[in-house]
């Protein structure tokens, strides 16, 4: 199997690079230092020179007077945080430290978009290098005098190098804002992110300035040799020289550059405790008090517990919220990196993942101190522009929009968990009613008869009639496997083809394996995501009853979305399983022995990661592993792993009227795997998925270019000894229910 | 104060097969499923709309067939105040006449001014019920309903139906009566499984017993499925097959080439 480059691995590298590069700077001017000599023993700087004595008092006092000003700004947002419930977030220290240290420290989720990231390490880099080169001089200057001679030299070329490259990161920030412009930072404020950067310009350009000066003034003539370990400074320097300033003017140029360059830096200090650049400590809170289990597991959050409180359930105000949402909703910096793989912004819905956040954080800002104000008076009354959350502030719409894929956690540098606001919104809106006819009437028929389809749960295992042999009922005799085999890929019959691949290759691998027949009701996992909680405890709770009638050893499902729903929520219920999904059962196989494939395909063939097989779960190597042991030629989409596409069924979507007023994401799915070329077959590991994109490729008139095809056909396909004439001719494999008229 | 009372009741659920009584006049009921007739859940949600807008009080009542609590616990969690269960002698499956009797006796103790049902049920599409009650109670009746507006002092309504060919009519006529509902003005809530679970644990369904005098005079000779006739040709295997044939029909009809 050859695995295509996909594009992510280049941006990859070049982030790697970058921080090779960086790393490379103490290092290099350190080894220049060494290999320089030692003539330079004496060289130092006088700190704040040509700078009047009291000014450096009066630096200290607005410093001291800074640590206030920015501890009111984070104690003001913490007592709006208060507003929410608890929920406790500081377990597994070493994990949180682990993971501050890699996606805070180490920029560990910036890898995306390459320019941005580049701009980011610079910056990010060159503040925190500068921020410690003051430190160290305050030390140097206050307590212990150590810069001096090659370590100066040495400290002085890195300072200079990191500032540069603070310069060039904001720069290019520029250029991305003003000229390059993505949509993506629409959301943009003047004051919190245009004043910010600019202010960011003046302070290195000014600092670069006084550096520069003083080196004209003081180093230029008399250590020359100095001078060029400020190579910034000294090319300043240099200009003013030649311009022909005297000592004279140069102390006032330089007194003129120090007096703005310092309040310009101390107001953006001061910023740390309010705007944007506050991200530096709550982005930093917020990785440390992430959630550590992967997406799947993400309803045990406090966040998303069963509903108690049966008057008021849902998010209808804030204090509905939990802290952790309410930190969250001031962590967003507006980069807009959560829409770029969300299937409702690209397909035009109302909702983007950046748009709720917001809605969320002004509505906080403005309402949330006089709900603390109240709260602090004890009154329930009234109070001033407070909205309900779910309907009002974020309309009905924008809430139903989502596809629950989770696209937008996996983007976001800070993990804000989008998806635990939308759940919690939904409850609400179905409490009130507040629901698509066709999705009431889905939820209907899936408390009435267990299924999502309306139909009777007697015809559950019907699917079965197709076979020519029998499959045991796991409530009858005992099964090693019980297979957990779901509502699409029971009744529709799109899949239930599928369906019967997997039981025949099941049944030709000797597998001990037996189903629930009508004793199996839906999982339920779609039926929490749109919000309609006692319905999925009640499909729970006959589910858990029957699996405990049965004797199994190992769950194994079809659908990822049952995969997930058994995996990660019903143990809370007291169903506790060894589960796996299919493609893992496959993988097993096809590596132990019991499947042999009778001969190589040699296919082209694209896979796309279902979001609950996946992203929820991250299960993303299996099914891979199983095209390998076929042989197929496996191309990667652009938008794969973590960052697969959506194909729009998720989050009961499946179940509601189309909610797109652009293109449908099957359909740009299948546009994108089209793109790579030659690409046969579409191959996908989830009942919906067939469905979906069987229907995609339709609409998209791409039946003669690519075939959506399960895992399992392919995995039956290699086993069947004699080559079919249909392939052959390398064409798209007809479906079987397809005809030509 | 308006006082609604919406009478509702249970027909067979067909998400299943129906099975024929070994006698051959009734329906198998022994394994029928029950769903409330779809008419009737439309009334109830007029009512509920009509409560919303004018705190009316409504009250439903149903005779005890089939499963006639789990759709009184569902109107309980939409949010009607009262809901009533009516035992007595009158059989599996009684006749809209029957019903009618029995329904008038409880009426009789209950404060109404406005009776909202369903215009017909599918398990006899008959029709009768709301007229034989409003002769019963003396009132007015409108059938094929689908809006009612109260005027404020709630002494009339004005109601609308969708006559053929694209013409509405509005009437009006004055409390109380008896409406047969055919459409409610929004489709029927959904209730959350957690407010259905709440009401069955807190709220209660009062109980009446009636005696059921007489009934329509008509007697079910028999029922039956409908017979295969002449010239009717059946197509069987499964649907990809169906649909081959029905290719291959069409084909040899000349309508497909």
């Amino acid at each position: 199997m050859t695995v295509a480059p996909p594009a992510k691995s280049s941006k990859q590298a070049v982030v790697v690079a970058t921080y090779a590069t960086l790393a490379a700077v103490p290092i290099v001017a350190a080894a220049l230092i060494l290999a320089v000599g030692t003539d330079l023993g004496d060289a130092g700087r006088e700190v704040m020179w040509n700078i009047a004595e009291w000014a450096r008092f009066l630096l200290y006092a607005s410093a001291a007077v800074l640590v206030i000003v920015i501890a009111y700004g984070y104690y003001r947002r913490y007592e709006l945080w208060r507003l929410g419930k608890p929920e406790s977030r500081t377990d597994n220290w070493a994990e949180r430290l682990k993971a501050f240290l890699i996606y805070g420290i180490g920029q560990g989720r910036l890898p995306g978009d390459l320019y941005a990231s580049v701009m980011h390490l610079f910056i990010f880099w060159g503040w925190v290098v500068l921020f410690i080169g003051t430190a160290m001089l305050t030390i140097h200057d206050d307590f212990y005098h150590y810069l001096t001679g090659t370590t100066y030299l040495g400290y002085s070329l890195t300072l200079d190098i990191f500032g540069l490259l603070a310069l060039i990161g904001v720069g290019m920030a520029l250029v991305r804002r003003y000229l390059m412009r993505p949509p993506k930072l629409r959301l943009a404020s003047l004051w919190d992110d245009a004043v910010l950067l600019w202010l960011m310009l003046a302070i290195l350009v000014s600092g670069f300035l006084v550096e520069g000066v003083r080196i004209a003034a003081t180093e230029l003539e008399e250590n020359p040799d100095w001078a060029g370990w400020s190579p910034v400074g000294w090319v300043i320097a240099k200009v003013f020289t030649e311009a022909g300033a005297g000592t004279g003017l140069l102390q006032d140029i330089h007194q003129a550059f120090w007096w703005f360059h310092i309040p310009a830096a101390l107001a953006w200090i001061a910023w740390v405790g309010y705007g944007k650049v506050a991200h530096i400590v709550l982005g930093s809170a917020n990785i440390f008090t992430r959630r550590l289990s992967p997406t799947g597991a993400q309803i045990a959050s406090a966040a998303l517990q069963p509903i108690t409180d049966f008057k008021n359930p849902g998010v209808a105000r804030l204090q509905d919220l939990t802290w952790k949402q309410l930190m969250q909703v001031d962590v967003c910096v507006r980069c807009g990196r959560c829409e770029g793989d969300c299937p409702a912004d690209l397909n035009g819905s109302h909702l983007t993942p950046m748009g709720l956040i917001q809605d969320i954080h002004n509505y906080m800002s403005e309402v949330g101190p006089r709900l603390v104000a109240a709260q602090r008076k004890d009154g329930q009354e009234a109070v001033a522009g407070e909205r309900t959350i779910a309907g009002d502030l974020i309309p009905a719409d924008v809430i139903w929009d989502c596809f629950t894929c989770g696209a937008c956690e996996a983007q976001c540098p800070f993990f804000v968990e989008h998806l635990s606001f939308m759940v919690g919104l939904r409850r609400r809106l179905v409490d009130e009613g507040t629901l698509d006819t066709q999705l009431s009437d889905t939820l209907m028929g899936l408390s009435r008869y267990g299924n999502s389809l309306g139909q009777s749960e007697k015809l559950r295992g019907r699917w079965t009639e197709g076979l020519d042999f029998p499959v045991k009922d796991v409530r009858q005799e005992p099964a090693e496997y019980l297979w957990f085999v779901g509502d699409q890929a029971s009744y529709n019959p799109a899949a239930q083809e599928v369906t019967r691949a997997v039981a025949r290759v099941f049944n030709k691998a000797g597998l001990d394996f037996g189903i629930m027949y009508e004793g199996e009701k839906s999982a339920g996992n779609d039926v929490r995501r749109v919000g309609e909680e006692g319905l999925f405890e009640l499909l729970a709770e006959d589910n858990i009853q029957t699996l405990g009638e049965c004797q199994f050893q190992t769950i194994v499902t079809t659908d990822p979305h049952t995969f997930n729903a058994l995996k990660n929520e019903y143990p809370a219920y007291g169903g506790q399983y060894r589960i796996c999904h299919y493609t893992e059962l496959l993988a097993d196989l096809l590596e132990n022995g019991k499947l042999k494939p009778a001969r190589r395909l040699n296919h082209r063939v694209t896979y796309h990661d279902p979001c609950y097989l996946g992203r929820y779960n991250g299960v993303f190597d299996t099914p891979r592993r199983v095209l390998k042991a076929l042989g197929v030629e496996l191309v990667e989409m652009g938008r794969s792993r973590e960052r697969s596409y959506c194909c729009g069924a998720g989050g009961g979507h499946l179940w509601m009227q189309e909610t797109g007023r652009g293109e449908r994401p099957s359909e740009n799915r299948i546009r994108e795997a089209v793109a790579l070329g030659g690409v046969q077959y579409f191959v996908v590991a989830c009942p919906k998925d067939v469905s979906m994109f069987q229907d995609a490729v339709k609409t998209t008139g791409y039946e003669e270019e690519i075939a959506v095809r399960d895992i399992v056909d392919l995995v039956e396909e290699a086993l069947e000894v004699e080559v079919p004439e249909r392939e052959a001719t390398g064409s798209p494999r007809e479906s079987a229910s397809a005809m030509e008229v | 104060m308006l006082d609604i009372v919406v009478p509702i009741k249970q027909v067979p659920d067909l998400v299943e097969e129906l099975e024929i009584d070994p006698s051959g006049t009734a329906l198998g009921l022994e394994r029928t499923r029950f769903v409330v007739n779809e008419l009737d859940d439309h009334a109830l949600e007029q009512a509920l709309l009509l409560k919303e807008k004018h705190q009316a009080q409504v009250s439903v009542i149903a005779l005890d067939v089939g499963d006639v609590e789990e759709t009184l616990f569902m109107a309980l969690a939409k949010g009607v105040d009262q809901a009533i269960k009516i035992s007595g002698d009158f059989g599996p499956a009684p006749d809209n006449h029957t019903t009618a009797r029995v329904l008038k006796d409880v009426l009789g103790g209950l404060s109404h001014n406005l009776i909202l049902t369903g215009v017909q049920a599918i398990d006899d599409l008959d029709g009768q019920l709301g007229i034989l009650l409003s002769s019963y109670l003396d009132l007015p009746y409108v059938g094929l309903v689908s809006g009612v507006q109260i005027d404020e002092g709630g002494s009339k309504a004005t109601v609308l139906k969708e006559l053929p060919g694209g013409v509405k009519a509005e009437l009006e006529l004055p409390l109380p009566a008896v409406l047969g509902i055919q459409a409610a003005e929004q489709p029927p809530r959904y209730v959350p499984v957690s407010r259905v679970r709440q009401a069955m644990r807190t709220a209660t369904i009062e109980e009446r017993s009636a005696a059921a005098e007489g009934n329509g005079h008509i007697r079910v000779r028999r029922i039956s499925k409908p017979q295969v006739g002449a010239g009717a040709e059946l197509l069987e295997g499964s649907s990809e097959d169906i649909a081959e044939q029905i290719v291959g029909i069409l084909a040899d009809r000349g309508i497909l080439r």
